[in-house]
């Protein structure tokens, strides 16, 4: 019963990390829904009565039902994995703004670049060297 | 027409459109002269670019292809940006009819709508043109927002829509996937004025749609938790900023 308790307590802990990760865009929705779906079966599982359990598939139930160091490799592996997710989102998200950025800033000189066709590399390098210079100069 | 001293920008984020971008261009540009045109060209692989190069429209351009939602985000930094008041977003693939966007300016700019969205269905309310799986989906998230919210929204997933200022800041830094039902429950919950108005829409003769097979389940649950802890997080916010 104890343990059931814990792995409940630890699983809600993530699943409120995970909505706090996605509710401040640290971690992209796409993969917090498989989070939250995994998270939420795995509290399933836990607190569903062992015969239930037994009876829907036997060799699984008798590995999971009530083991407390399982569910907790399960979610060592778990809170890896949101803090992977979460890292990858965030440079995900500086790349998007750069991304953006770029695009506003070349719509906003109106010509130059208004090709419409994304940069080479070396007018990429060409079209940025300028600013930094001038505002090194000024 | 156009209010003095407004200035309106019209949005198309478009990810290889070539079969339909040059006649999208040319009719937003009969048919609304006096507004600023911006086209989002989301990282085409195809000759879109060189069409735009062609038609000397100004283009955000990004190098990679980011996804519809992230276009459209750019429209809204770049409208808040340039201090715009108003920007209107409509699909390159030929759907919409330009020529309806004047009289939802109109409406939106009489009526005072944050956000007013081109609906297909809030006269027939009949979303038996759509496939089964996106028909689905749009009656799910008009239930959801009503729930959510208490206000009914027959069409959350139109790429018509007209947006002010004071909408840019919201949309731009919260974390909307599609601006789609999420954004929408998002600004109902910080209590914005989002209405809707009837439009008509022509068949798409090309190019193909953002939905896969697979978003017939990634975007239903993606949406929902996004509209779910938007409907939570607006509420939050507005609570906080009247108390």
């Amino acid at each position: 019963m104890i343990s059931i308790l814990i792995v409940d307590a630890i699983g809600f802990l993530l699943l409120g990390w995970v909505v706090n990760l996605i509710r401040k865009g640290r971690v992209y929705v796409g993969y917090g829904s498989a989070l939250l779906i995994t998270i939420s079966a795995i509290i399933c599982v836990a607190s569903a009565p062992a015969q239930f359990v037994d009876a829907v598939t036997h060799p699984i139930a008798k590995l999971m039902s009530g083991s407390l160091p399982v569910f907790l490799v399960i979610y060592c592996t778990l809170f890896a994995l949101i803090y992977l997710f979460r890292e990858i989102t965030m440079i995900s998200r500086r790349l998007r703004n750069l991304t953006q950025q770029l695009a506003i800033e070349l719509a906003r000189r109106g010509g130059a670049l208004d090709s419409g066709e994304p940069l080479s590399k070396t007018q990429y390098e060409t079209e940025n060297a300028a600013p930094l210079s001038h505002s090194r100069g000024a | 027409m156009l209010e003095p001293f407004e200035r309106v920008l019209v949005a198309i984020p478009a990810y290889n459109e070539q079969a339909t971008i040059a006649d999208v261009v040319g009719r937003v540009r009969a048919s609304l002269a006096e507004f600023d045109l911006l086209v989002i060209n989301d990282g085409s692989t195809d000759s879109t670019s060189e069409i735009l190069r062609s038609l000397g429209v100004v283009v955000a351009t990004h190098l990679c292809n980011l996804g519809y939602g992230r276009a459209i985000q750019t429209a809204i930094k770049y409208a808040h940006q340039l201090n715009y008041d108003v920007l209107i977003t409509l699909d390159a693939d030929g759907q919409h009819h330009p020529e309806q966007v004047q009289r939802l300016y109109c409406e939106s700019r009489e009526c005072g709508w944050d956000l007013l969205i081109g609906s297909r269905y809030i006269e027939t309310r009949d979303y038996s043109r759509e496939p089964i799986g996106r028909r689905m989906g749009m009656q799910l998230f008009s239930v959801v927002a009503k729930l959510l919210t208490g206000r009914a929204i027959y069409d959350t997933t139109s790429g018509l829509k007209v947006m002010r200022r004071s909408v840019f800041v919201p949309l731009a830094c919260w974390h909307c996937l599609d601006f789609h039902a999420e954004a929408i429950v998002y600004l109902l919950s910080l209590g914005y004025r989002v209405g809707e108005s009837p439009i008509s829409v022509a068949e798409r003769t090309a190019g193909q749609s953002m939905y896969s097979f697979a978003s017939l389940f990634q975007y239903p649950v993606n949406t929902g938790i996004m509209a779910a802890i938007g409907a939570v997080e607006g509420k939050l916010l507005q609570r906080r900023s009247s108390a």
